[in-house]
């Protein structure tokens, strides 16, 4: 197995004949996670890799229901395979919840720009998860934890509104046994036998420590409304904003740039993001 | 450069298209005109006002399979082709230089096959116009683009070839190898006179000299306006009045955003993934799945139609995102000018 991706990000061009045709996928393995949220291994057919960086998503397409974009939740040292962790939001994720394993998807992708992952090597690195978005940001830290000795501190903050709500319990688990990195969890509301943080994943910030905050890359995944503060936290402990990617979620409905539904002021999430840098869009009025 | 053709030259020319090829062309609908299908030359008209939609529908049709596949274990998606070798005769100016701007955004990054095919095999043909009170293409650079002979020597011309209307007569500039070609095949035009080029200059005067609009800003000043107006109460003034119906988009010759959709036979066998027209005036265009809206006031909305008129795609491909066709205020329900919109940023921005 090898831990070398390509990270550069580059936006992603189409070599296809038809940007528009999936390929088909077999659905390997399900799991149910959450009441909302499943997670599902695919293949291709000929078992070839998807080729993405950490960040990237994909068009999964239920034919006769439609597509929806999806981050991969699996880090590119994965082969052969990749993994999604999809939420039954709507149609297409209600249709696809309904599927077995052994189940056929088309793919389409994959999409966007990902995280710049040389950027973070010699770093110490802040992961900062809320809800769903640990499942883009899980192709990250899981490929930072693979390739641990890369980095300085590895920290990583997971909130999500109830305990019941936590993806990847099992993951969860051992990054909490994990000594190698600085991990802290928290919940909107406690529920019975919570004996961890309760507050929003900002009352987690005054648990971190960064020593040299020029030297640390942080990385944010989570609902809308959470951008907002968890950068005004990250730039309040003299983290550079050059520093900070955010990965953000729009109406990604072609993936290829063409149709108009994500774009933010003049750029096209699908292609120039999902991920950004900080420093790129601070002045982008809808970004965050 | 020009070549000139009788007006019984040029109809015998329409027919002989006609016979032998797919023709667009423009039609009498009531008091309007608009695109359609030429099965007789007669029908096509080369004196007419802006047409109600524009020819971008050729190219991006208002729906469009892009993919067909199967309802079953093995769904077997397939790409669906439509293109075919066609002539689109009489483009005024502004929806060549619409249909320019078009090829950059679905050439750029990812090409897409469904637009890419059909404008290679498609030939444009041309022709002069006289502004109505609502043009404003002479202050979108557009004018200039199309009647700007040093472009056909560069071979940047937007046209294959253009018509110039000079009453008598049309004089003929030819701006690529197909064009000339296609000329040459169903017509022998003579060179241009002395005089006849003469006459060309003196209604191509009268044609800048007609423009009546009242916009205030040019391409480049509009650049560097937008950028300040992020929270000007000029899109709040006109959201009051703004009914978010879309006509604008639908109407609009650079507008090409669109949504897909499926649709499956009665079959209940087979399907097809659709491409249909969408409108970012529209209240659920930027809406997720989880509820969330990123533009959900019509201020929102208006602000990002007109950024991308007038800043966003001007960025990327460094051509106006607006023509100046006026088609977006003749057609508003609630009587909203892009023209005067520009005007009023100015104005309060210059006030602030």
């Amino acid at each position: 197995m090898s831990n070398t991706i390509t990270a550069a990000p580059v936006r992603h061009k189409n070599t296809d004949t038809n940007m528009f045709l999936p390929r088909m996928a077999k659905i390997n393995k399900i799991e149910v996670m959450t009441e909302k949220e499943t997670y599902y291994e695919l293949e291709y057919l000929d078992k070839s890799d998807l080729g993405h960086n950490p960040g990237q998503f994909v068009e999964v397409s239920i034919f006769g229901i439609g597509e929806a974009p999806i981050s991969i939740s699996s880090p590119p040292t994965v082969k052969g395979k990749f993994e999604l962790c999809i939420r039954n939001a709507g149609m297409v994720t209600n249709k696809i919840h309904q599927l077995k394993e052994g189940a056929m998807v088309g793919i389409r992708g994959p999409f966007g720009t990902g995280f710049d992952v040389n950027n973070f090597k010699g770093k110490n690195v802040l992961f900062v998860a809320g809800g769903l978005g640990y499942a883009p940001l899980r192709s990250l830290i899981n490929y930072v934890v693979e390739t641990r000795k890369d980095y300085k501190d590895v920290t990583l903050l997971y909130g999500t509104r109830e305990p019941k709500e936590i993806l990847y319990k099992k993951e969860i688990e051992a990054l909490e046994k994990n000594k190698d990195i600085n991990f802290h969890i928290t919940v909107d509301r406690g529920a019975e036998g919570w004996t961890k943080n309760v507050g929003v994943i900002t009352t987690l910030f005054p648990k971190v420590k960064i020593d040299d905050p020029k030297n640390t890359i942080v990385a944010v995944c989570g609902p809308p409304i959470m951008y907002k503060f968890v950068v005004m936290e990250v730039l309040a402990k003299n983290i550079p904003a050059e520093n900070i990617y955010l990965s953000l979620e729009r109406r990604m409905k072609c993936g290829v740039g063409k149709c108009g539904h994500c774009q933010i002021n003049s750029v096209y999430v699908c292609c120039e993001g999902p991920v950004f840098n900080y420093a790129q869009i601070r002045d982008f009025k809808e970004a965050i | 450069m020009h070549k000139a053709m009788t007006r019984a030259e040029v109809a015998l020319f329409a027919e002989n298209l006609v016979k032998t090829n797919v023709v667009y062309g423009v039609v009498a609908k009531d008091k309007q005109f608009a695109w359609d299908r030429i099965s007789d030359h007669k029908e096509m008209v080369l004196d007419y006002p802006t047409t109600i939609s524009s020819p971008k529908k050729y190219f991006l049709p208002p729906t469009e399979t892009l993919i067909e596949f199967k309802l079953a274990a093995n769904p077997d998606p397939k790409f669906v082709n439509h293109s075919q070798e066609a002539i689109l005769f009489g483009m005024h100016a502004c929806d060549l230089y619409a249909t320019k701007m078009l090829d950059h955004a679905f050439e750029d990054t990812n090409k897409d096959p469904n637009y890419l095919e059909k404008r290679k095999k498609a030939i444009l043909i041309g022709v002069s116009c006289m502004p109505d009170p609502d043009c404003f293409c002479n202050k979108m650079s557009v004018d200039e683009e199309v009647h700007n002979e040093a472009k056909i020597s560069k071979k940047e011309a937007l046209y294959d070839i253009f018509f110039k209307n000079i009453g008598h007569k049309f004089l003929v500039s030819v701006g690529t190898k197909r064009g000339e070609e296609l000329l040459a095949k169903y017509a022998k035009p003579a060179e241009a006179t002395k005089e006849e080029l003469d006459q060309l200059k003196v209604v191509e005067k009268k044609r800048v000299e007609s423009f009546t609009n009242d916009m205030k800003l040019d391409v480049d000043q509009l650049v560097k306006l937008l950028p300040k107006t992020h929270k000007s109460p000029v899109w709040k003034e006109n959201a009051d009045k703004c009914f978010a119906c879309g006509t604008c988009n639908l109407v609009c010759p650079t507008c090409y955003c669109f949504n897909i959709s499926e649709t499956v036979k009665l079959n209940l066998a087979e399907g097809s993934r659709d491409r249909d027209w969408d409108s970012c005036m529209l209240p659920q265009f930027a809406e997720v799945a989880g509820g969330e809206n990123f533009r959900e006031h019509v201020a929102d909305r208006l602000r990002h139609r007109l950024m991308r008129k007038g800043l966003y795609i001007k960025e990327k491909f460094n051509m106006s995102g607006c023509t100046g066709c006026g088609r977006c205020y003749r057609n508003c329900t609630a009587d909203i000018s892009i023209v005067k919109m520009f005007n009023r940023l100015k104005e309060v921005s210059e006030n602030e």
